[in-house]
């Protein structure tokens, strides 16, 4: 066992299953379950009887005194293994670097006839690897620790619990000094599961913390200084064969007929795109799922694209390159323009007559059909009036386009498909129980049931294994299953030829990738306020704000909420960052209306927050200026204002100032250096509160940000130093869309295919970025964990939409400045 | 017309059949040798993912034909590094410079742009750059935004 990484470089299959569990080896083991306790049980207990709860992952202290923990979230740049070893490390009382992290796959197993999930949490997203985790990691190191102590009191006979340390993977019994190590303890340990039930992790004063809170190195970075961490597309397998992949250039495009296998080339195999409904074994077969895969106008089963298979990369990109499918274009494909979506957007935005009960913001006109309008929060009613009657009217709208998610490795995944046998797939994936389910779905679709059977109503799926590599970048497009299934797809097809099965490598090029993408949505907001008063002192006496975007959800075929009793009314992700604002505002209404585009969407790093926080920190802006206040100021009075009211939002209202005024202060704000000019904004995403000020020098035509200081309030940081990181680099992700990142659409087709026409900063645009964090005086199991990963993006645009208003007289309402 | 070529990479003579030698050399090292430590980013010399020293210098493996590098020698991230299992070149001194540098300030976040990372700030070196007189010679792009560590890290080569 190599202890020195605990990232191995090259990819692991490995699961957080029952197959893993029964291999993992002599000593201690403990499941940890989803969202809950850590789980202890014997090895006999689990393989032999009913068994419940959603296991996540397995923490094992083997006999050769080495602490693992197989987890299946995807480590893709945002630092979560080293966060997750150090929740054990703290607890179990070990050094960090003596925690292995084994990556999980996923697995979906059963006890007779009683379904139950293993790894349901293999799936990593909403900046939720560590806080998701957290506790039940510390429950379970918990439990894990006592269990050794508890083996420890059987040598010694003295069963007072204060006459035992543990440190260092050691348990030393005080009055005589004997020490014994965690592997000596472990097998003895594993008996123990009785006596821990329900033994939870302490709230611990933040002081007391020794690892967690602290920074530490990052296991995975070595690897990935010599060329040798193993990414997706790195995938290397014995006989292996190249494909890259050509979509029809028009959305919802298909085959009209497939084409010839170019000269030289091993096949040219058409590849479908399918929807699959099926009662979901992790559901316990009680509710049917639909894993969706088709996007806008495509059809289920129509083929969309050919995967060109060669004997290398280059060989299988120049036949496809070459090749000139004929294919099939919908209905509405030329419909598909940016002008458009914007004539579309725009007359939604003033839209009363949509499909509602309730009344939206202005008169209109007619509508396009199956825009819906959702009411968030307030009603018409109560707050026209309070606008209406205010001395002053603001009313303005923002537009934001279509963002492709441009991670630096393109889409890749890797099919060692023996019909009959097993398949096993390695790929950049951060959907690993979604990518299990595909996989057995779609080989069962193939007619591959050998490996895919269902028994009794019960899917084995142990036949399939979903290995994932290190994620070079995903930002959220590797959410996404569907390069998943054109790798299965052309592994199937290839083992059909005369040669037999072989490996299969498939690859999407960068042209493919920037025109394939499914993209943040566009959307077109409406903002409009009353306020009264002049100068920093202002009040707003009511607020109606409209988004009008696509919604991802609904496009996956989510039916969207319309019971405020059962949640967030409309799409949820859609107006993050509009609703629960705990700005006085009097009376607010926010409503949500679906924008009936055909473009493929999906979750862009900060997905709905990315949009909503730019229109209300910059409608915020446009309020002050109107009123002749400071920015900073004025926001500062509105959340003093809901402070001292003791209204339901008090708390996150000092939450949000504190984050403000840490911001405020760090960037020195009101006082930039000459030449310079300043913007600030504050909003939340994942439960945690972002707030930033930019200093920048610009021209009508440029922008040089010179420097961005950030508080974050996320209730607690696990590794400071990561969390730091990805501040950072959020500012060059919102950088790089808020200057330049949109894609173009004409007829159906997306026009930027590569960094050429799609513009990204380079490390010579970079600013100076500051970060201030909040760190808890005692860690507690009622506060709440926020996000860190996807924080560091929402905040830029609408500061620097200010800075660049001071600095010119400019107001940009449309993002992005320059693309 | 497949042709045998013998290319020099990371300090030892290699023969290699391709199809032909207009050939990208990226794909030679990433799907005939096994060195993927070279990554592909763009195709187009955007990126700077695809960075190899051609003669000590700094060059893109996705624009080099096979034609291009014979005669020439090719040094990749691995034989920067010195872990080429086909090479008995030890690593680079300045690229351990670099590296030891890219450790202390935790520089890579996914790490997909780190190796072309690497080999351009070890180019610049070897052509006489310190400092932040680096930077200008490493357009390449991160997604991720380590940018701000990456202008940590070459202060003090």
């Amino acid at each position: 066992m190599n202890n020195s990484s605990k990232t191995p470089d090259a990819p692991a299959v490995s699961d957080p299953s029952r197959r893993d569990f029964l291999k993992s080896g002599a000593g201690l083991t403990v499941a940890v379950a989803l969202g809950g306790v850590g789980l202890s049980v014997s090895k006999s207990a689990e393989a032999s009887a009913a068994y419940p709860g959603l296991v996540t992952s397995w923490l094992n202290v083997s006999t050769a005194n080495v602490v693992s923990l197989t987890i299946g979230t995807t480590e893709m740049g945002q630092g979560s293994r080293s966060g997750l070893a150090q929740i054990i490390a703290e607890d179990l009382c070990v050094d960090i670097n003596s925690v292995v992290l084994l990556q999980g796959g996923a697995t979906i197993a059963y006890t007779g006839s009683n379904a139950v999930s293993r790894g349901y949490a293999t799936s990593t997203g909403g900046s939720g690897a560590v806080r998701n985790n957290f506790w039940a990691l510390r429950d379970a190191a918990t439990q894990a620790r006592e269990m050794l102590v508890l083996a420890a009191m059987d040598l010694t006979g003295d069963t007072l619990r204060a006459n035992y340390t543990t440190v260092n993977a050691v348990v030393t019994y005080t009055p005589t000094g004997a020490k014994y190590t965690y592997g000596q303890l472990a097998d003895a340990a594993s008996t123990k599961a009785a006596l821990v039930t329900g033994l939870t992790a302490p709230d611990t004063p933040f002081s007391a913390l020794s690892v967690i809170g602290k920074s530490v190195p990052r296991a995975d970075i070595p690897p990935k200084l010599t060329g040798k961490a193993v990414y997706g597309v790195d995938v290397v397998l014995k006989n292996m064969v190249f494909a890259v992949v050509k979509h029809c250039p028009t959305f919802g495009g298909s085959l009209s007929a497939v084409p010839a296998t170019p000269k030289g080339a091993i096949a040219a195999v058409p590849l479908a795109v399918y929807d699959f409904t099926f009662p979901d074994p992790t559901k316990n077969y009680t509710a049917s799922t639909l894993l969706k895969l088709t996007r806008g106008l495509e059809v289920s089963g129509s083929q969309t694209a050919v995967a060109v298979v060669a004997a290398d990369t280059w060989n299988a990109i120049n036949y496809a390159n070459a090749l000139a499918p004929a294919w099939k274009l919908p209905a509405g494909a030329t419909s598909l323009n940016d002008a458009q979506f914007l004539a579309d957007g725009n007359a939604l935005i003033s839209q009363t007559t949509l499909p509602s009960t309730q009344p939206g913001i202005v008169t209109g006109t007619s509508v396009t059909p199956s825009a819906t309008l959702y009411t968030v929060a307030g009603s018409y009613a109560a707050t026209e009036p309070a606008v209406a009657s205010a001395g002053q009217v603001v009313d303005v709208v923002y537009t934001l386009p279509y963002v492709a998610h441009a991670a630096m490795e393109v889409l890749s995944c890797t099919v060692d498909y023996k019909p009959g046998v097993s398949c096993t797939i390695y790929a950049s994936t951060q959907v690993q129980q979604n990518a299990l389910k595909l996989v057995f779905l779609l080989l069962r679709q193939l007619g591959d049931t050998t490996i895919a059977p269902i028994t009794n109503g019960v899917w084995d799926t142990s036949r399939i294994q979903i290995s994932t590599t290190f994620l070079g970048g995903a930002l959220g497009r590797k959410l996404e299953v569907d390069f998943i299934s054109q790798a299965v797809q052309t592994a199937v097809a290839v083992s059909k030829l005369a040669a037999g099965p072989r490996p299969v490598k498939l690859m999407w090029t960068r042209e493919q990738d920037f025109t394939h993408d499914q993209y943040r949505p566009m959307a077109v907001v409406r903002a409009r306020a009353g306020v009264n008063g002049s100068g920093n002192t202002a009040t707003i006496a009511g607020l109606e704000y409209r988004v009008v975007s696509p919604s991802i959800a609904q496009q996956r075929g989510s039916v969207l909420n319309t019971n405020a009793a059962a949640g967030v009314v409309g799409d949820s992700q859609g107006s993050e960052g509009a609703r629960d604002l705990p700005y006085a505002m009097g009376s607010q209404l926010i409503e949500y209306v679906t924008h009936p585009s055909q473009i493929p969407l999906g979750y862009w790093r900060s997905v709905g927050a990315s949009i909503n926080v730019f229109a209300v920190e910059s409608f915020m802006d446009e309020l002050a200026v109107a009123v002749g206040a400071d920015p900073y100021q004025f926001r500062r009075n509105q959340l003093l204002s809901t402070i001292s009211s003791g209204a339901a939002n008090a708390a996150m209202a000092q939450r949000w100032l504190a984050v403000l005024d840490s911001a405020a202060t760090l960037g020195s704000w009101g006082k930039p250096a000459a030449g310079n000019f300043q913007g600030i904004a504050v909003g939340a995403a994942f439960n945690s509160i972002i707030a930033m000020v930019v200093e920048l020098s610009a021209t009508a035509t440029s922008i040089t940000v010179k420097k961005v200081s950030v508080a974050l309030d996320s209730y607690l940081v696990v590794n400071p130093d990561s969390a730091i990181a990805q501040m950072q680099g959020g500012v060059v992700h919102a950088l790089n869309a808020t200057l330049y990142g949109r894609q173009t659409f004409v007829n159906g087709v997306a026009q930027r295919a590569n960094f050429n026409t799609y513009s990204m900063i380079r490390s010579s645009s970079m600013p100076d970025v500051q970060v201030v964090l909040t760190q808890p005086t005692t860690l507690a199991r009622s506060g709440v964990i926020g996000g860190v990963g996807e924080l560091g993006v929402p905040a830029l645009a609408p500061a620097i939409a200010h800075a660049f208003f001071k600095a010119t007289g400019k107001r940009v309402r449309s993002l992005p400045f320059f693309g | 017309m497949a042709t045998t070529v013998t290319l020099n990479i990371n300090g030892v003579n290699r023969s290699v059949t391709v199809t032909d030698v207009n050939m990208k050399l990226l794909w030679v090292l990433r799907d005939m040798l096994g060195l993927t430590g070279t990554k592909y980013g763009c195709g187009i010399q955007q990126c700077s993912a695809c960075a190899v020293l051609l003669d000590g210098q700094n060059d893109y493996a996705c624009a080099l034909a096979v034609s291009d590098v014979i005669g020439k020698k090719v040094t990749t991230i691995e034989g920067l590094a010195g872990v080429d299992p086909s090479s008995k070149v030890a690593a680079d001194a300045n690229y351990v410079k670099a590296a030891a540098a890219w450790q202390q300030y935790q520089v890579p976040q996914c790490g997909y742009c780190q190796s072309g990372m690497l080999v351009r700030c070890v180019g610049a070196m070897k052509a006489g750059h310190h400092g932040s007189q680096i930077l200008p010679e490493m357009p390449n792009i991160c997604a991720c935004g380590t940018y701000a560590r990456i202008k940590q890290a070459v202060t003090n080569l």
